[in-house]
Order: structure tokens, then C-alpha cells, then sequence
């Protein structure tokens, strides 16, 4: 019997290690470059320009509607608003390259309360480090690039959350960011 | 590996009679084995989806894993007209052999990975070796048949990036164009690099989606 149920504590594991998730990652970007400024519109026409966003951080989301990992990660990105908004972080979504009907049209099946920005011509998208759809990068309060995630996530997972919000403790004097939890950073 | 050490710290019963020793030798191994097994590098595999009959290949190992599905002719006239495309502009991507290509570098990967599909090996069953056609020669060919921005736009990011850095937990999705007639079978060696060691692993007998127009 006890030979059994230390069978069983022992392949337990190994079959717990096929099945759960593997954790998600932000990988930080040491250099911390200044990010490129931008001012595009959203979808009711309102400007948004980064440099006016300093002393905050905020989540910036390229992504396009033919995108399967940009679709399939909006409804977590929408539940992450809802926490973020109350908490002085801002999320905009940058779409690449389409037009505001079609996005308008994606937003019936895919409803988001945070901006949408329209980079019809993609050079703000060409003017960012962004290779592949959807790509994400955090900007801390004095406008630097300090995470980026390249794929989808889900993003109201408190691991990839927390070291957004402690960025709001980061002063003028440029604080250090720490790594955050999980990942292998770089 | 911990429930290894568990096990021969905890021999069952008070005496170690060579009859048990052997069992738990026994039982050891197995259980050795099914641990390398479970992180240990795998074949290529290979599945037909029985509703579309699309066919995917998928290899993963050492961290990374590549899967690669077929894309139906039909399936990219459909996808690059709704973006802007003419049907004749659409008709050359559609009939290069287009895979819809995911790659992954696993969360608890240790180190980047870096990929450049123009060191990747088309290999026919007749005719030389080639790499993959690349976003940057498609783009000289729409400029040539002067294809609309929006849609090279659109073309610049649904093809898989010809080169990208993933760093653990990064992954990517993306169509690779292999420039080969529909319904062709052939190899491909796929490169990449670990941490800047070279890697390498071979598919064998993929197939490009036929034609059925």
C-alpha cells in the first residue's frame, strides 16, 4: 500500500508537469530606451499623444484584427483594463494598418473600453522595435521602454501585472526596475 | 527526480532483501525513464485534421517547439483579396505553398532563441535546395506589379518575420511561403540558434495543401 502511494507521489509530479500551464513571462529590457512618441486617433476621432501620458505607466498593445493571438487575447487585455484603469495605469491598443469600420465592426464581437488607435500607414508601428503581431511593451512614468512581451498573453494574470503596477513607484530619479516573477529575463 | 530520491531514502519494509532491491531498482528505472522521456527531445509529428483534412507537422524539444499547417490555395486568395490584393497579385501567394507556422519558446526555456529563415532548407524531391521565399523578395514583386500600400501593409505582417528573437515565454504566428506547386512533398531542414549555439532539426515528407479550385 505504501509502496503504491509513493508510486503515485512520485509520477504525480511528472504529470502535473505536462499538464499545467507554463508561466507567463515579461521579458525586461535592460537598456530602457526612450520610447517613440506618437499621436495618432482613436476610434471617436480623439488624439492621443505618449509624451502626454509621463508620470504613468502604460501598456502599449500593436496588434491587427486578421491577427489570431491579437483577437484571442482581447477579452483578457478588456479584463486587465478593468483592474488597471482604477489604478493609474493606462493601456492603448495601436492597430496596425487597417481602417476604423473594420475595427469598429471587431469591437461587436470583441467589446474593449480601452482606446483603440488607428497606425493606418504603419510608421509609428515601423518607428517601434515591433517584428511580429501582436507585440506589447511597457512604458514606465518617464517614457521608457521597460517590458515587452511578442505574442499573446493572458493579460489579467497577476504575474504580468504586478511589475506594471510597481512601476508607479518609480520616480523622476530612475528608479531601477526588478524582473518580474516568473520568466528568464534578459 | 525529487520522488527518485524519496523512494531510495525510503526503502519499503525494514530489510533489503535482493528480491526487493531489484524491484526498487526496477521501479527506478522506469520512473528515470519516463522523466527523461516527458522533457526529452521528441520526433517530429505529424496530424490530419479529419474536418478540413489539413495536415500539421510540430516538433518540440529543447525548449522550443515549431508547428507548421497547411494553408488551402483557396484559403489565401481569400485571405489577401480581403486585404486589398487583385485576384492575379493574391494568386502568386496563394500558389507558393503557404503553412500557417507557429513557433514557441517555452516559458521555462533557458535562453533566447534566434531564427533566420533564410538559413532554413527547402529541400524538393526534384530540383535544388532553397530557402523559404522571404518577405523582402515578395515585397520587390509587389512593387513591381504596384500593389496598393494598405496591402503590402498587410502582406508585411501576416508573413512570419525572416528574422526574430524570442526570448522564454515569447511565441509567434505567421505564414511561411515554401515557393514550391501545390501539393508537392518535400524536406526541410530548420535552423535555429540557442543562446547562439546552432541547432538544427529535420522534417521529412512535408506536403504543400493541394489545389482544390
Amino acid at each position: 500500500m505504501l509502496r503504491n502511494f509513493l508510486l503515485i507521489a512520485v509520477l504525480l509530479p511528472q504529470l502535473a508537469v505536462g499538464a499545467t500551464p507554463l508561466p507567463q513571462t515579461l521579458t525586461l529590457i535592460e537598456e530602457r530606451p526612450t520610447a517613440p512618441d506618437f499621436s495618432l486617433l482613436d476610434l471617436d476621432g480623439e488624439v492621443h499623444r505618449l509624451s502626454s501620458l509621463r508620470g504613468r505607466p502604460v501598456i502599449i498593445n500593436f496588434w491587427a484584427t486578421w491577427c489570431p493571438p491579437c483577437r484571442e487575447e482581447m477579452p483578457s487585455m478588456q479584463r486587465a483594463w478593468e483592474r488597471l484603469e482604477t489604478e493609474g495605469v493606462i493601456l492603448l491598443a495601436v492597430n496596425v494598418g487597417e481602417d476604423p469600420d473594420t475595427v469598429f465592426q471587431f469591437t461587436a464581437n470583441y467589446p474593449v473600453e480601452f482606446p483603440i488607435l488607428f497606425d493606418r500607414d504603419g510608421a509609428v508601428s515601423g518607428a517601434w522595435p515591433v517584428v511580429g503581431l501582436p507585440t506589447t511593451f511597457v512604458i514606465d512614468p518617464q517614457g521608457r521602454i521597460v517590458y515587452r512581451a511578442i505574442g499573446g498573453r493572458e493579460w489579467d494574470d497577476q504575474t504580468l501585472l504586478e511589475p506594471v503596477l510597481e512601476l508607479r513607484n518609480s520616480s523622476a530619479n530612475a528608479t531601477t526596475p526588478q524582473p518580474p516573477p516568473t520568466g528568464n529575463l534578459k | 527526480m525529487s520522488g527518485i530520491t524519496i523512494m531510495s531514502k525510503q526503502p519499503p519494509g525494514g530489510r533489503c532483501s535482493l528480491k526487493r532491491q531489484k524491484y526498487w531498482k526496477a521501479k527506478i528505472a522506469l520512473l528515470g525513464f519516463t522523466f527523461v522521456g516527458g522533457a526529452a527531445i521528441a520526433d517530429v509529428e505529424h496530424d490530419r485534421d479529419p474536418a478540413t483534412g489539413l495536415e500539421t507537422w510540430q516538433w518540440q524539444g529543447d525548449g522550443v517547439s515549431f508547428t507548421f499547417t497547411q494553408r488551402l490555395p483557396d484559403q489565401s486568395r481569400a485571405y489577401f483579396q480581403g486585404r486589398g490584393f487583385q485576384p492575379a497579385d493574391a494568386e502568386a501567394v496563394a500558389m507558393a505553398c503557404v503553412f500557417q507556422t507557429v513557433i514557441r519558446n517555452r516559458a521555462d526555456a533557458v535562453a533566447p532563441v534566434d531564427l533566420d529563415l533564410s538559413e532554413w532548407r527547402v529541400k524538393p524531391i526534384q530540383g535544388s535546395a532553397h530557402p523559404p521565399r522571404l518577405e523582402a523578395d515578395w515585397q520587390q514583386e509587389w512593387e513591381r506589379r504596384q500593389v496598393a500600400g494598405p496591402a503590402r501593409t498587410a502582406f508585411r505582417w501576416s508573413l512570419f518575420p525572416t528574422r526574430q528573437t524570442f526570448q522564454p515565454g515569447d511565441w509567434n504566428m505567421g505564414m511561411v511561403t515554401f515557393d514550391l506547386p501545390a501539393g508537392d512533398r518535400f524536406d526541410l531542414e530548420l535552423t535555429w540558434r540557442r543562446d547562439g549555439k546552432p541547432r538544427r532539426v529535420d522534417f521529412n515528407a512535408l506536403r504543400c495543401a493541394p489545389d482544390q479550385n
